[in-house]
């Protein structure tokens, strides 16, 4: 009793002291988990309760049934005892008679002579149509003796019967225990293992759930990292690529630049001699033109030399005057 | 099997066996009962 009430402590002890720390219990995914866990614990309460209710109630079944067996058997053996009693009150009175052995149960006249009329009835229906009053005096003690044996006989048959339903109703006592106890086993096992079991398999799913996650996150995790390792490697590709386009484009402008210097000084080139060419020509064409006027101006200065000579007042004058303009036209033409 | 026969709630040392349930009586298992359930209550409301 008092190991029963310390274990009573015990576990309401555990469970305050679980309360308390659920309670306080920060971390949300723990909480989660325990509450989870708690909630096992609570249907494996809830089963224990009713394991125990089970119990109780096949107890009590036992008991009632036990009693009713109890009732029921002093009923029997009060019956039998009964049957013995008349059985024995029947056995006085055919001790009684002389007619009649009751330790051999046989009648004390002859058998044979009892077959040779046909048997008891017969026999005794004709001693007591003999009309003597002794023979009839036999036939009806014979009778009484047959009545009180049949009696006899029936009681037997129902004191029988009483232990038959004694015997019967124990065993139907013993197969209805064996058969409650059974089912309270069924149901301790299935209290047992059910709720541990359904606690395990959740257990094992979340365990597997778990590591199916993890290893589906490293899978992730390695399928990205060789992503990146991808994404770098066509990054380098990418870069290596865009500095050789970089590299032919500045080539290419370069090339374009030196092709378009080349054409400008091509066509500088040609149109500077189309212009040297026609300076050249212009600069002859005006020497030619002056050379003309010089010699025009020339003779016309030989004419005038001519026409003074022929005069000669004149001729002395005008020659010194002429000759600074001569060069004066001269440096004109020249300029 | 037999590690399925408890309720392990390892970080706060505390496990419930079998052994823990058996031969308390009626009452005792009911009130744990109904102290877990309004326990749970008040951390599924939190």
């Amino acid at each position: 009793m008092e190991e029963k009430m310390d274990k009573a402590q015990t576990l309401m002890d555990k469970v305050n002291k679980l309360i308390d720390k659920l309670e306080n219990e920060t971390n949300i995914v723990k909480r989660t988990m325990y509450s989870i866990k708690a909630k096992m614990l609570i249907e494996k309460l809830n089963r224990t309760i009713e394991l125990q209710e089970m119990k109780e109630l096949f107890e009590q079944n036992k008991m009632d049934r036990a009693d009713n067996l109890e009732k029921e058997k002093c009923e029997l053996r009060s019956d039998i005892i009964s049957i013995r009693t008349q059985i024995a009150e029947r056995e006085k009175e055919l001790a009684k008679r002389k007619e009649y052995d009751i330790d051999s149960n046989k009648f004390m006249f002859g058998k044979e002579e009892v077959e040779k009329y046909g048997g008891i009835d017969e026999y005794v229906n004709l001693l007591e149509g003999s009309g003597k009053s002794d023979q009839k005096a036999v036939a009806a003690t014979i009778r009484d003796v047959e009545y009180i044996k049949s009696e006899i006989d029936r009681l037997l048959g129902e004191m029988q019967a009483k232990k038959d339903e004694l015997s019967n109703k124990e065993n139907e006592h013993k197969m209805a225990d064996k058969k409650e106890h059974k089912e309270l086993v069924k149901a301790d096992i299935k209290n047992k293992i059910g709720v541990f079991s359904r606690i395990s398999s959740f257990f094992k799913n979340v365990k597997s759930s778990i590591k199916e996650s993890i290893e589906e996150r490293s899978a992730k995790k390695i399928i990205m990292e060789a992503s990146k390792e991808k994404n770098a490697v066509l990054m380098d590709e990418y870069n290596e690529e865009l500095r050789k386009s970089q590299e032919e484009f500045e080539k290419e402008v370069e090339k374009l630049k030196e092709e378009r210097a080349k054409r400008a000084q091509e066509i500088t080139g040609k149109y500077e001699d189309k212009m040297q060419e026609q300076s050249e020509s212009r600069d002859e064409a005006l020497s030619e033109n002056k050379k003309m006027r010089a010699n025009s101006f020339k003779e016309e200065l030989r004419k005038h030399a001519k026409e003074g000579n022929d005069d000669p007042k004149n001729g002395a004058e005008s020659k010194g005057e002429e000759e600074p303009a001569k060069e004066e036209q001269e440096d004109e033409f020249t300029l | 099997m037999k590690e399925s026969k408890k309720i392990s709630f390892e970080d706060y040392n505390i496990e419930f066996t079998d052994d823990d349930l058996e031969g308390v009586d009626i009452n005792t298992l009911k009130e744990c009962k109904e102290k877990l359930e309004k326990a749970i209550q008040r951390l599924e409301n939190k």
